[in-house]
């Protein structure tokens, strides 16, 4: 519609910028995209400005704060000790759950979840588990008796593109920063978790005095492009998403692997070239997300 | 939805699974959206904008007690960063009263022994109280001097939440 | 049909609320009351039998039923030496025109967590109307579950006040059953429970305090309005006040705002009215209590 809809009625020239962005999106676009250039200044395959902060919950074992521009992502990880199944005797229990709360985008209302989230929600699971992040044996306690059961929450706090790209490196990074709290067993064989302050005064003997970190494996780190024609936008915003409207998300490990690779229809049949272009984009930004996870990291233990 | 010829308040409070220690226990928000709207109803000059609801939703990312005199004076504030017509910003305190004595923002531990509650809504310019609930036995010098305590300090919250804003709209410009 | 039921669809006439104001602010209301006069309270109480405690209010021509069931259940972690309470509220559709559908359910949860601040205290349970301690059967294992439910048959104001009323009518006439418990020989054992149906214990309900609302309309505050001079509210707060004369709860209604000293005097109005109103309330009681014993 907007092919027909584009500047011919010579409207263009008397419009102001942003009611043409509403009216014609697609050819707003199109036009930027003549010029190799998003509307916000990035070239085509830049990624926006990514921060990441480590510690934000205090009440969580784990927890970090990750801004791909404007989309915001808040993931927390919490431990609960729990009775291992008896198929696997010896393995914690991972349970990963998206979440979006009415604040992040105005599409959201209580009572009207936003259907992509459990989409998303199990992406991540996916990803989480196949790339083998986290070694599930590293999570028991006791063998048989006792583990971690390991609820990663992540809430997106806004939604503006790329959700998955940026709620995959919270849970990466909340991962990094998890520390798990110090068990003793309690005479009558039940396993309580010893908090900071009475540490002195347990005479009791600690379970997992050393074993406070998760050894993290091949990390998962993801880049979600548009495609469009023959572009190639990374890093999408909302608006990017929602007007040109075929995805591609490859997940990366760090040492460069694939582990995943989505696309979820779409009117843009990507070609093999496209699809090589998009991983090496995506190599390009791990390398990034990975400068950025080791900083925070360093940075905290110099605090 | 019927037509209506001043604006509608909507408020929602919702809990994040993280926030309180025992995972899932972020309860009770439909009680606390109730009184979060009564709370910020009669500072929203609903004549302003007719046939519209404005939205309030929160969110609480950790919960160390206070969790109600907090979230209302947040959403007053992104009421006022929206620029929604108010007569003026709200500010609420709440007090947690233990044996004899008054505690002011109490945190989860203190509200877990309290004895009764008392906690207040008000706009501090206009000196006017917008919202009051209170809890267990008191007596009225008791009730007079948790209204003392809370009115002086939601004016100095007030100032603060005033100052905020300026700065905010400084850097904006 | 009810000749006021159009009225309470369409709302008041110009003519009307003036009519109100003005009598308000004269000391002299439309049903001719004074500002701080209560309506005539009949309580009637046992008027459900499968209950352990009924009883039904009748403010003018606000109707409200309470009733109380026990059960036995488990205490919970944190306190073992008490009783559980719950209280819900129900609103009949038929009561009012605006409670038809899911209309009634946000002032069925309103009035029941005004309820809850105002007869079961503070979160350590101090300064509730009702003792939990005396609710336990064995400490840490077995205690009584109150399950006491507020239902609205109709309405025409001030119904806060009418449940605060019933349940307080309720809980005099509740009977729970002696309890005999034999206690296995091991800690662990599920303890025998044998419910006497003979024996009841009677509830102390000297403690229960009544709910005055005292509504603002104009300048003015007055006791025990009616829908129609509730619809012309600018604001209402609700006090609880005992037979010591301390305050059990208080809850704010309405979304102006008050000014401090205003609140302070509503307060001790509202002790002022709660004397009356727990004299008139307690004869009442007793008065049903007696004839349904006859």
């Amino acid at each position: 519609m907007a092919e027909t809809a584009t500047g011919k009625t010579g409207m263009e020239g008397e419009m102001e910028v942003d009611a043409y962005r509403r009216l014609f999106p697609l050819t707003f676009y199109e036009r930027h995209l003549l010029d190799s250039l998003r509307p916000d200044g990035r070239p085509l395959s830049r990624s926006r400005h990514t921060s990441l902060s480590l510690g934000a919950v205090s009440s969580a074992d784990g927890s970090a704060l990750v801004k791909f521009g404007d989309t915001t992502m808040l993931a927390a990880i919490k431990l609960e000790v729990m009775t291992p199944s008896k198929e696997s005797p010896d393995e914690g229990c991972l349970g990963i759950e998206f979440h979006m709360p009415p604040i992040c985008s105005p599409i959201v209302r209580p009572g009207k979840p936003a259907e992509i989230a459990p989409v998303i929600s199990k992406q991540l699971e996916d990803a989480i588990l196949s790339s083998g992040l986290i070694n599930l044996k590293e999570l028991s306690l006791i063998s048989g008796k006792a583990a971690w059961m390991t609820y990663v929450d992540i809430y997106c706090l806004n939604a503006d593109g790329s959700l998955f790209d940026a709620a995959l490196f919270a849970a990466v990074a909340a991962f990094s920063h998890l520390e798990i709290p110090l068990v003793s067993l309690s005479e009558g064989g039940r396993v309580i978790t010893v908090s900071g302050e009475n540490l002195d005064n347990t005479a009791k003997e600690l379970v997992n005095k050393d074993k406070r970190k998760l050894t993290l494996h091949s990390i998962p780190f993801s880049l979600t492009c548009v495609l469009h024609k023959n572009y190639i936008l990374a890093d999408p915003t909302a608006e990017e998403e929602s007007i040109m409207e075929t995805l591609l998300t490859v997940v990366l490990d760090s040492s460069s692997q694939l582990i995943s690779l989505y696309k979820p229809g779409g009117s843009v049949l990507a070609f093999k070239t496209m699809v090589q272009d998009c991983i090496s984009y995506t190599r390009k930004r791990v390398k990034e997300l990975q400068k950025i996870l080791s900083e925070a990291l360093s940075d905290m233990e110099i605090d | 939805m019927m037509y209506s010829d001043i604006g509608r308040l909507n408020c929602n409070i919702s809990y994040t699974t993280f926030s309180t220690s025992i995972r899932g226990q972020g309860s009770d928000n439909k009680e606390f959206s109730a009184m979060l709207h009564k709370a910020l109803e009669g500072s929203i000059i609903l004549e302003s904008f007719p046939k519209t609801t404005v939205d309030v939703f929160a969110l609480v990312l950790e919960s160390g007690g206070s969790d109600l005199p907090v979230i209302i004076s947040c959403a007053s504030l992104a009421l006022a960063d929206a620029g929604i017509m108010m007569y003026d910003i709200v500010s609420s305190v709440s007090v947690t009263c233990i044996g004899k004595n008054l505690i002011i923002d109490p945190t989860s531990e203190e509200e877990d022994h309290q004895d009764a509650s008392f906690l207040i809504s008000c706009m501090p310019s206009r000196n006017e109280v917008t919202q009051l609930t209170l809890t267990g036995e008191w007596t009225t010098a008791k009730v007079h001097e948790a209204m003392e305590l809370c009115i002086d300090a939601c004016s100095k919250l007030g100032d603060i939440m005033r100052s905020c804003l300026k700065e905010a709209a400084s850097t904006l410009q | 049909m009810d000749p006021y039921q159009f009225t309470k669809m369409v709302g008041l006439s110009t003519g009307e609320k003036h009519f109100i104001w003005g009598g308000i602010a004269q000391d002299l209301r439309s049903d001719g009351r004074q500002r701080l006069h209560y309506r005539p309270i009949s309580v009637e109480t046992g008027v459900i039998p499968q209950a352990n405690g009924s009883a039904r209010v009748r403010i003018g021509a606000t109707d409200v039923i309470a009733s109380i069931k026990a059960e036995l259940g488990k205490p919970s972690m944190h306190q073992p030496g008490k009783g559980k309470i719950s209280i819900f509220v129900d609103c009949s559709p038929t009561a009012a025109p605006m409670f038809e559908g899911r209309g009634g359910e946000e002032l069925s949860t309103e009035l029941a967590v005004a309820l809850q601040r105002c007869l079961l205290g503070g979160k350590s349970g101090a300064g509730a109307g009702i003792d939990l301690s005396s609710l336990i059967v064995t400490e840490g294992k077995i205690c009584w579950d109150l399950y006491i439910d507020g239902l609205v048959v109709s309405s025409d104001g001030n119904l806060l006040d009418a449940l605060g009323a019933a349940i307080k009518a309720a809980l005099s006439n509740t009977g729970i059953p002696k309890v005999n418990v034999d206690l296995g020989p091991s800690p662990d054992d599920q303890p025998e429970v044998n419910v006497s149906d003979e024996e009841f214990l009677q509830f102390d309900t000297s403690g229960v305090p009544v709910i005055v609302t005292l509504t603002k309309v104009g300048r003015h505050y007055i006791v025990d309005a009616t829908s129609d001079e509730e619809s012309q509210m600018s604001s209402a707060v609700s006090v609880s006040v005992n037979r010591h004369g301390h305050i059990c709860g208080l809850t704010k209604r309405g979304g102006a705002g008050l000014d401090p000293s205003v609140i302070m005097d509503m307060i001790s109005v509202g002790k002022h009215v709660s004397e009356q109103l727990i004299t008139v309330l307690d004869s009442e009681i007793s008065a049903a209590e007696a004839s349904a014993t006859d």
